[in-house]
């Protein structure tokens, strides 16, 4: 009896994660990688401002995932959802919407207490990171987007 | 914690504080906010409890705050945030796009909620901006809203809320205490509840109209009522009305009283002007009487003269009190025995109390002398007698006593010492303590006619006379007034009467000017003098007593003088005497008591006035008290 009941409150979690949750983001986290445009324009052209940011990027960030890391290694999902929720809000202040939903999926993870699927998840939002940087320092070199 | 200074075309520097623990974010937002228009000198925090330590020494406009911190998550962040701040705008900057918390963040006081990555510099310095101006507005009402409050519910006035059908729904204490119910148990009720009927009639009018004044009786369920002024001002809302409410009774009672004792003042003012002609005529019945008693042929013509006399001093005594009513008396001191001044008020005192309340008199012989004034005395007596009358409805007994009282404790109500007590007692139903403590308060009555100013004119006189009042009284047992007056040693400022009537007959050979515009006592007083011996000038009036002055060669002793006459008065007189003859005397003679005497300007020692009507043995005393101390 106990064990049913626990069944149906990891098939509702997981409702909640793959279904209801991704759907109530949309508006905000579409499957695109990166938005250089809302980007440009949210510091308003100002290359100064993008690269100080690029900078403090490249200096926090792996800080970030290295928490998300080890929250997942520690099996610690309430740390887990916490710094998955920070890297979250700056991956969204970098209009980098498919590193943000990621993140999110994390977050859910963390909030509803199940670390299944959170490596593979980590080691795709390591990846989208990476090459989030990448693009923003071409940002930086080449000015606005084309 | 770090500081950052934005430059702006804008001339208000707004303080912000950001609460961020993630430092790329903190980056994020304080690099948006480097916009040209933006003055913003922008303060950093990571943790709540460094933005707690913060917020407890500066006062930022605006907190930019990251609900999600290492010390705090959540609404909780915002809560904590919210109580330490209370005058500063919240913007919540949050990665969650948290509807129901957001809604409750802004139902609680943040003033708005952004979800990170939706806003550029320019909307998050609007944002901001709105804020400020929001929280303000919000300030400015909060504030505007409990000066009301405090008004409303501090008001002495009833205030209420209306509704359209008349229903209270809303009121403060001072409305509940105007019905003698708490705010609580007016809510709800009806107006027309309380007043009479047809008033709805009046309700329906003033719904129709925009305002109005007026007055109704408001009927208590104890079954009293009280008279009530509103002021009503419809619709202050959509079908609520608002009404000012102030129980007027009473004033309308103080009113009342006041206009009474006007009219009495004014029937006091009469009585005096008709005793002052009353005493002339008094005058010259008694003067020929007088004259007539002298010189009787047998003793029955003596006989009848004297009953003339008799009655005339019943009538002058009549007249004093009347001047007494009148209060056309002012403080003259002397030395009094209160027994004869109630002796001389007994057949007062009588007519007073009706039949059907009993009498006791006991008043102590050889008590000792006060410094009072008589008719002022006499006041008190007849006042205490009434009020000990008005006790007493179903008739009793009636108790007035003199005696002597030595007061050994260093009590302040009466100081040690010996004094002459007046007491006037009633077997009536006796006072409450509330009543007692308030029975000397001017106006302040408990029969339904009274003036209220008996006891209170009472207390007054015995207080102008240094003396003590008290007050006892028990349930069903009645009430004693007691009136202690200092006794003192001394000369009296007037010869006592049996002095007067002594030294009446002596003769006198002295010249005196008698001046009176009433012709027959005049000439009365003028016949009665010759036979005493003295030489006699007579006049009609001031002027005609300046003639006959100035060409009299001789000297002359003592002018008499009545003060109101026709072409010059008494004072022109007395003062064109003053002058050209230093030496001569002068007595003035007047219907008027003395405080009338003063008042046409004459200073004048209280032996110099003898006040009409006056039997000759007076006068002629008080010539030899004037001439011979001067001798």
């Amino acid at each position: 009896m106990v064990i049913e009941k626990q069944g149906t409150l990891e098939l509702n979690r997981e409702i909640i994660v793959n279904v209801l949750l991704p759907v109530a983001w949309l508006n905000h986290l579409n499957s695109e990688h990166f938005d250089p445009d809302a980007l440009w324009n949210r510091v308003h052209g100002d290359v100064t401002l993008l690269r100080e940011l690029v900078d403090v990027f490249a200096a926090e960030v792996p800080g970030m995932l290295a928490r998300i890391e080890k929250a997942i290694k520690h099996g610690s999902p309430s740390n887990l959802e916490k710094a998955s929720h920070k890297i979250k809000g700056s991956m969204l202040q970098f209009s980098a919407h498919r590193a943000a939903n990621i993140a999110l999926k994390l977050e859910q993870s963390g909030r509803i207490g199940s670390m299944a699927g959170t490596g593979n998840l980590f080691q795709k939002l390591r990846q989208e990171i990476s090459e989030l940087e990448q693009a923003l320092r071409a940002m930086v070199r080449d000015g606005a987007p084309q | 914690m770090s500081t950052l200074v934005m430059d702006s075309r804008q001339t208000e520097l707004l303080r912000v504080l950001l609460v961020e623990d993630n430092a790329l974010d903190a980056k994020f937002i304080t690099g948006l906010l480097r916009l040209p228009t933006a003055t913003l000198q922008c303060q950093h925090v990571t943790r709540l409890a460094e933005a707690l330590r913060h917020l407890e020494r500066n006062h930022p406009d605006v907190i930019l705050l990251d609900l999600n911190l290492e010390d705090s998550a959540g609404y909780q962040t915002f809560y904590r945030i919210r109580q330490a701040a209370s005058l500063a705008a919240i913007l919540v900057l949050s990665g969650s796009d948290d509807e129901e918390l957001a809604i409750k963040t802004v139902r609680e006081g943040a003033q708005d909620y952004l979800v990170k990555g939706t806003f550029d510099g320019r909307l998050l310095l609007r944002s901001i901006r709105y804020a400020i101006e929001r929280k303000r507005s919000e300030e400015a009402l909060r504030q505007s809203e409990a000066t009301v409050r405090a008004i409303f519910e501090n008001s002495l006035e009833g205030i209420v809320i209306f509704a359209d059908d008349g229903t209270c729904l809303e009121a403060n204490a001072a409305a509940g205490a105007l019905v003698n119910l708490s705010r609580n148990e007016l809510i709800g009720c009806r107006l027309c509840d309380f007043c009479e009927k047809g008033f709805e009639q009046v309700w329906a009018e003033l719904n129709a109209s925009e305002s109005g004044r007026g007055q109704f009786w408001a009927h208590l369920k104890d079954g009293s009522r009280r008279l009530v002024d509103y002021c009503f001002t419809a619709n202050v809302l959509p079908g609520q009305h608002l009404a000012m409410l102030r129980d007027i009774t009473e004033q309308q009672d103080m009113e009342e009283q006041l206009r009474d004792s006007q009219k009495m003042e004014a029937v006091g003012r009469l009585a005096g002007g008709v005793a002052h002609d009353f005493n002339n005529i008094l005058g010259i019945i008694s003067g020929h009487a007088e004259l007539l008693e002298s010189s009787a042929s047998s003793p029955a013509e003596r006989g009848r003269a004297e009953k003339i006399i008799s009655a005339t001093e019943k009538a002058a005594s009549l007249t004093r009190q009347l001047l007494a009513f009148g209060r056309k008396q002012v403080m003259s001191l002397k030395l009094l025995d209160l027994a004869t001044v109630l002796e001389g008020l007994s057949s007062m005192v009588d007519c007073l109390v009706g039949a059907e309340v009993q009498i006791s008199i006991q008043a102590a012989k050889n008590v000792g002398l006060v410094r009072a004034d008589q008719s002022q005395m006499e006041q008190v007596i007849m006042n205490l007698t009434a009020n000990a009358r008005e006790a007493m409805p179903e008739g009793g007994t009636l108790t007035i006593t003199i005696d002597r009282y030595e007061s050994s404790t260093d009590q302040p109500e009466l100081p040690p010492g010996d004094y002459a007590r007046l007491s006037v007692s009633d077997t009536g139903g006796g006072m409450s303590q509330e009543v007692q403590s308030r029975i000397f308060e001017p106006f302040f009555t408990t029969k339904k006619t009274g003036s209220g100013l008996g006891l209170s004119t009472v207390y007054g006189i015995v207080k102008q006379s240094g003396g003590y009042i008290t007050v006892t009284s028990e349930a069903q047992r009645g009430s004693t007034f007691s009136v202690y007056l200092p006794l003192v040693c001394g000369r009296d400022l007037n010869p006592a009467p049996s002095e007067l009537q002594k030294r009446s007959h002596v003769p006198g050979h002295e010249t005196i000017m008698v001046v009176d515009n009433e012709e027959d006592l005049r000439n009365a007083s003028c016949e009665y003098l010759e036979s005493c011996g003295y030489r006699v000038l007579s006049a009609g009036d001031g002027k005609e007593a300046i003639d006959i002055c100035d060409r009299h060669s001789g000297p002359i002793s003592l002018l008499i003088s009545d003060i109101v006459m026709p072409k010059l008065s008494g004072r022109g007189l007395v003062d064109h005497v003053r002058k050209t003859r230093p030496s001569t005397n002068v007595l003035i003679i007047s219907g008027y008591a003395d405080d009338a005497v003063w008042r046409h300007g004459i200073a004048l020692d209280p032996v110099c006035f003898l006040q009409k009507p006056f039997t000759f043995q007076a006068l002629s005393a008080k010539i030899r008290a004037i001439l011979d101390k001067e001798n």
